[in-house]
């Protein structure tokens, strides 16, 4: 469904800018269709410059991004618009993804507002309320603003948000590393529900092992920019074979 | 063993809009020497400003009433100036978030040794060998090119440097307590491995008491000797680390462990509730599979479930799975019982 | 002593005196020019010679001029022209400042780069020195000198706009709303604007000060409003040669520049405490 080929980018730095990092350096991998794939990597290793370029707010060098046979990398703006609604992402800081100068029923509506999902005013209030309601955010705290709602009712929100056009691709990009366990496993559950209900793929980005292993199906595990080892999450967690892989399974706690 | 701090009956609350909101309620917590405390919860359930209440940091819309004794010595109504004397000495401060709690335009070094240099005894000591002591604590702490370091800036450097550039600053002066807050929030799996390791040596070397803010629970489990769940302000279970994340009787403890990744994933039903509007009786009812009727009204109190286990729960512990632990008495009860075997 | 000047500081801040001594010497002066016609005891440009050089009186309460005209009747009809000349000023220069500065800030590129050296060489000049060659070049009168000073106000409102865009552009509730699928328009005026209207209105009411300041040196320079309208900085300039024995020709309507200055200066610093969100009590305790 998404196939990454040979994807490079890389960014210069330096007082003339002579300085050169390889920030994602030629990387390959296919997600299927209905299927949750996961990047591992520390902090740095390119993982989010991967998702970035994926939702084409960054060029890549070289390399292509192919989805459904249609390249993303040499898409024309106007195109892609219309591509938002099959690929959504959900970004790390969950206060952050909101506009701050707009309540959170325009936020939640924006969507619908874009794509033209609601005939009336009436059938806007009524999705964004269910919105509201599947994750269980009261309707008074509708007229809030994002800094008012706590990070994992945000968060939780800013998924519900992305599903509502219903998308065949999320990106999650460390959807849960600032929230607390407890809130974590309520963003998780939500997440897998939605992926059985809907049967989306996802590419899942985070630096938390227990995670990817309790959410993933396939797993690449990334390091300075490369993919070093790909594979099903039994075999990646059990049986890891590439150093960085092992060393990453021996640091946790 | 002695107490290095009391907190005694302590409330801290905050002035919003004119109104107090209370957000930490009748807090009793004490800090024995040389052990390492950890503070578990949510984010928002007080336990970060538990922590500024104790440094003396609190902003200045805060509210505080109650009592905390360090070395027999009340602090908590203590003028700034005097209490500066013991922050930056006896007592010092690990902040979160690396990134943002060094001044990005003074190098590192310097930061450091500000905390000693600052004092009005230390100011003899000569400039270099400050120098020299904050190199060794670099060295210490495994930060590469050891002295080079010294004069680098805090853009310089990596999250994790930075984590231990902070974590130099509070253990030069060797204090005899540290409170290190959220040291793996929002950072890296290998780096936390690194900031576990740093902790567990600077325990066997330094003799010193930390207080653990975090909600890492794999992290307090390695590390703390004992453990206090907080959750909307009040704690509600505390006592050893085995006893308390391994045999949890608390249900919010519990939930709290059953939600980590590793063991099991489960989700707790409902949220912490606003602290302006907490619900009467015990704060966690609405949340509780066990809650009955006597919950919802009435204060709860911490109560001795076992040997130095404290939880605040109405529920009778014969009634859980945990059939072998029993209820002994009253928290005041075992109070008095302690206080009569430290007096023999 | 040293409590008491805390306290009155600590009071001046919690209760932000400023604003409302701005809003409230602001609004006195906006109802001033509303009720200009009421206020006025005689027509502002009416002559009369044998009551030349009187000095306040009960019938005149600020004296007359050399050609016995009522200086507190000239005065009140100045603020009209002061005010309005403002105020256009101002609006047309941030209306056109923010939108190039959010376009422009927006896109990024070579664009951009080119339109903020152009924007750096306008703001190279001293505001008065290129408001003066471009009212010698257009001429005088109301209408040149408020474009002379918009051509090169303008810019002031661009460098801020795009200062904010290009940290606000990165933000990830901008990328989020991309993803979302807004256009570069949708987002320049539903997400950006919004998230700088704030500062850009700081910068307005503290602009309106200076921008009185600049007509009444203009108009003081006679490339201002043209007699027999009466404009405070050309009332000004009239009441120099006479100034050492009717004082009050310059000094009333001198009195007036300062005054309006200055409550506009206020209010926008009273502003900028109210809306600086370091100001405002939390609750979060992390």
């Amino acid at each position: 469904m998404l196939e990454v080929t040979n994807l490079c980018k890389s960014f210069e730095s330096g007082f003339w800018r002579n300085k050169k990092v390889n920030a994602v350096d030629d990387i390959s991998f296919q997600i299927c269709e209905g299927e949750i794939f996961g990047l591992i990597g520390g902090s740095g290793c390119g993982k989010t410059t991967t998702s970035r370029m994926i939702m084409g707010f960054l060029k890549p060098d070289s390399g292509s991004i192919r989805y459904n046979g249609r390249e993303l990398s040499t898409m024309k703006k106007n195109e892609w618009l219309k591509m938002r609604r099959d690929i959504q992402i959900v970004f790390q800081n969950p206060q952050m993804t909101f506009n701050p100068r707009s309540t959170v029923y325009n936020c939640c509506a924006e969507p619908i507002r874009l794509f033209h999902l609601a005939k009336s005013r009436e059938e806007e209030r009524s999705r964004v309320y269910e919105m509201l309601d599947s994750v269980g955010v009261s309707r008074d705290q509708s007229n809030k603003y994002p800094h008012e709602i706590s990070g994992g009712q945000a968060q939780r929100l800013s998924i519900v948000r992305a599903l509502s056009v219903n998308p065949k691709l999320l990106i999650c990009d460390e959807p849960t590393s600032m929230l607390d366990v407890s809130v974590q496993a309520q963003v998780i559950a939500l997440i897998k529900e939605k992926q059985m209900e809907k049967g989306i793929s996802i590419l899942y980005v985070s630096h938390d092992l227990d995670v990817i292993k309790a959410v993933c199906q396939r797993v690449a595990v990334m390091n300075n920019g490369k993919i070093v080892e790909m594979g099903s999450a039994d075999e990646i967690f059990n049986r890891p074979k590439h150093s960085y892989t092992q060393q990453l399974m021996s640091s946790a706690i | 063993m002695d107490e290095l701090l009391q907190i005694r009956n302590l409330n801290v609350g905050f002035l919003v809009k004119k109104k107090p909101i209370n957000i930490i309620n009748q807090l009793n917590l004490d800090i024995y020497k040389d052990e390492i405390l950890a503070v578990i919860g949510e984010t928002g359930c007080g336990k970060s400003v538990t922590g500024s209440a104790i440094l003396h940091l609190l902003p200045e819309n805060a509210i505080v009433s109650g009592s905390i004794m360090y070395k027999g010595q009340e602090t908590l109504h203590m003028k700034d100036s005097e209490f500066r004397e013991l922050r930056g000495n006896e007592i010092m401060c690990v902040p979160q978030s690396p990134s943002t709690s060094l001044d990005p335009l003074m190098r590192v070094g310097k930061q450091v040794s500000e905390c000693t240099l600052g004092k009005k005894h230390n100011r003899t000591d000569a400039k270099a060998v400050v120098k020299s002591k904050v190199t060794d604590i670099f060295g210490k702490l495994k930060l590469p090119r050891g002295a080079s370091i010294y004069d680098d800036f805090p853009c310089e450097l990596s999250g994790g440097m930075c984590q231990r550039v902070l974590i130099s600053m509070g253990i030069l002066t060797h204090p005899d307590l540290l409170v290190i807050d959220e040291p793996t929030k929002a950072i890296d799996w290998a780096l936390r491995k690194d900031v576990l390791e740093i902790l567990s040596e600077l325990r066997q070397e330094m003799n010193c008491a930390m207080m653990l803010i975090t909600h890492d629970i794999p992290l307090a489990n390695r590390l703390a000797d004992r453990v206090a769940v907080m959750y909307a302000g009040e704690i509600v279970e505390i006592g050893k680390t085995a006893d308390v994340l391994e045999h949890p009787i608390h249900p919010y403890t519990q939930g709290l462990i059953a939600s980590t990744p590793s063991k099991g994933f489960k989700v707790m039903k409902g949220f912490m509730p606003a602290f302006s509007d907490l619900p009467d009786g015990c704060r966690f009812k609405d949340r509780c599979p066990y809650a009955c009727e006597s919950c919802g009204q009435g204060t709860t109190e911490l109560k001795e479930a076992e040997n130095n286990h404290m939880v605040r729960c109405n529920r009778q512990i014969g009634q859980t799975e945990e059939g072998s632990v029993k209820y002994v008495g009253s928290y005041q009860l075992m109070q008095e019982l302690r206080v009569g075997v430290l007096a023999k | 002593m040293k409590n008491n000047l805390n306290k009155v500081i600590d009071f001046l801040n919690r209760k932000n005196v400023m604003l409302f001594v701005g809003g409230a010497c602001c609004t006195i002066l906006i109802l001033v020019t509303i009720l200009a016609p009421i206020l006025e005891l005689h027509d502002p440009t009416e002559m009369n010679l044998s009551a030349s050089f009187m000095a306040p009186c009960a019938n005149y309460p600020f004296g007359t001029d050399n050609l016995g005209r009522c200086i507190y009747s000239r005065v009140i009809e100045g603020s009209r022209i002061s005010l309005t000349t403002a105020s256009i000023v101002v609006i047309l220069s941030a209306a056109i400042g923010t939108v190039v500065g959010l376009i422009f800030g927006y896109s990024g590129g070579i664009t951009d780069a080119v339109v903020m050296r152009i924007v750096d060489i306008f703001l190279a000049f001293p505001t008065i020195v290129f408001a003066l060659a471009v009212s010698t070049v257009l001429g005088t009168g109301q209408k040149n000198l408020i474009i002379a000073i918009c051509c090169i106000q303008w810019t002031r409102y661009a460098r801020m706009a795009r200062g904010e865009v290009v940290l606000l552009k990165n933000a990830e509730y901008i990328e989020a709303a991309k993803a979302m699928g807004n256009n570069k328009f949708q987002i320049i005026f539903k997400y950006l604007l919004p998230n700088v209207a704030s500062k850009i209105l700081i910068l307005m009411s503290l602009d309106i000060g200076s921008i009185i300041l600049y007509c009444a040196s203009l108009s003081f320079l006679g490339l201002g409003a043209q007699p027999p309208s009466p404009d405070w900085g050309a009332m000004i300039s009239d009441g120099k040669d006479y100034l050492r024995f009717s004082p009050w020709m310059s000094l009333f309507p001198g009195l007036s520049i300062a005054f309006s200055a200055l409550s506009f200066n206020m209010l926008g610093d009273g502003l900028r405490d109210l809306i600086d969100p370091r100001m405002r009590e939390s609750v979060n305790p992390e």
